[in-house]
């Protein structure tokens, strides 16, 4: 990129005062000796005094504090969020684990062996299926209820 | 400070307690039940033994600071904490936690001009009256950034 054409992708931020001393002293140099990034400046300088007359709008009370609880609160609702899904995806696994501890227990206390209607409860085959269709029953039950009441109170708000 | 460490702060002193207990009473358990019960047990190595007896109390251990956590969090969150306790304890499996980490409310915010806490979505604030996020101009509900419309009304926003 040549100087004149890096010098014309700055008239409009040294229109903006966005230039540092250094910025200002080459563009100053070069608008000296080139008639058409004189000219552009001129332009540049013409419109941002328009601008400044312009009415300026009325800014809202507490906009700021509004935007700055605003983006706070955006950020801890997405970090809630990751949260949520890395405590869902642990407790799922946790959930193997106490239905296991349960088997453990359960079948430490009954000695091996709990018979209801000549099935006994305790093999590890049986106990996984009963309390695999008991759990996700209940479970599937309240979730619809839970569902249902969260529905209505967001169809509520 | 980690964001495990500000949630395991939630954990109530009394649920700590209870969960405390809850081992124990595993541990004490185990000590006695099976060694008394099944005579080869009793020839196990003592790092076996040890391990029967602390092992199965860990998950009620960790089931029980659960509980505590559901119960304090829900409390923070503005949702009805004694019905996910009840959900969280009578669930089997620790599925009624699953659930409630599934189906909680966002956290209360403190709305900007009087520092109450007041729940997500609200367009003004309950106790001051200011405004907390743009509202529709005919029915006042809460609309989001970039809506043409009101998703309750169908009133133009950007006509308002």
């Amino acid at each position: 990129m040549s100087e004149h054409e890096s010098m014309l992708k700055m008239l409009a931020l040294a229109a903006a005062g966005a230039l540092d001393e250094q910025e200002q002293r080459r563009l100053d140099q070069h608008a000296a000796e080139c008639p058409l990034c004189r000219r552009e400046l001129e332009i540049w300088g013409a419109y941002s005094e328009g601008l400044g007359q312009l009415p300026q709008p009325a800014i809202p009370s507490h906009l700021m504090e509004r935007t700055r609880a605003r983006i706070l609160q955006e950020r801890a609702a997405a970090a809630d969020r990751r949260w949520n899904d890395l405590m869902v995806a642990a407790l799922a696994l946790f959930a193997w684990t106490v239905g296991l501890s349960f088997w453990f227990l359960l079948r430490v206390f009954s000695g091996g062996a709990l018979i209801v209607m000549g099935t006994n409860l305790i093999q590890l085959g049986t106990w996984s299926a009963i309390s695999t269709v008991l759990v996700w029953l209940t479970a599937a039950a309240a979730a619809l209820a839970l569902g249902k009441r969260r529905r209505e109170l967001r169809r509520a708000l | 400070m980690s964001r495990f460490r500000q949630e395991m702060q939630l954990i109530p002193r009394p649920a700590w307690l209870i969960a405390g207990l809850v081992w124990l009473g595993f541990f004490l358990l185990m000590m006695l039940v099976p060694f008394q019960q099944d005579p080869g047990v009793r020839n196990w190595p003592l790092a076996g033994k040890l391990a029967i007896a602390v092992l199965p109390g860990i998950p009620m251990f960790v089931l029980a600071l659960l509980i505590g956590y559901v119960h304090s969090d829900a409390k923070r969150r503005g949702m009805r904490y004694v019905m996910w306790t009840l959900l969280a304890i009578f669930i089997p499996n620790a599925i009624g936690i699953i659930l409630y980490f599934i189906l909680r409310d966002p956290l209360l915010e403190p709305c900007p001009q009087c520092g109450a806490l007041v729940r997500h979505g609200y367009a003004f604030c309950p106790k001051c009256g200011g405004a907390l996020a743009h509202a529709c101009p005919q029915c006042k509900r809460a609309v989001e950034p970039g809506w043409s419309h009101c998703a309750n009304c169908g009133t133009p926003i950007t006509a308002a």
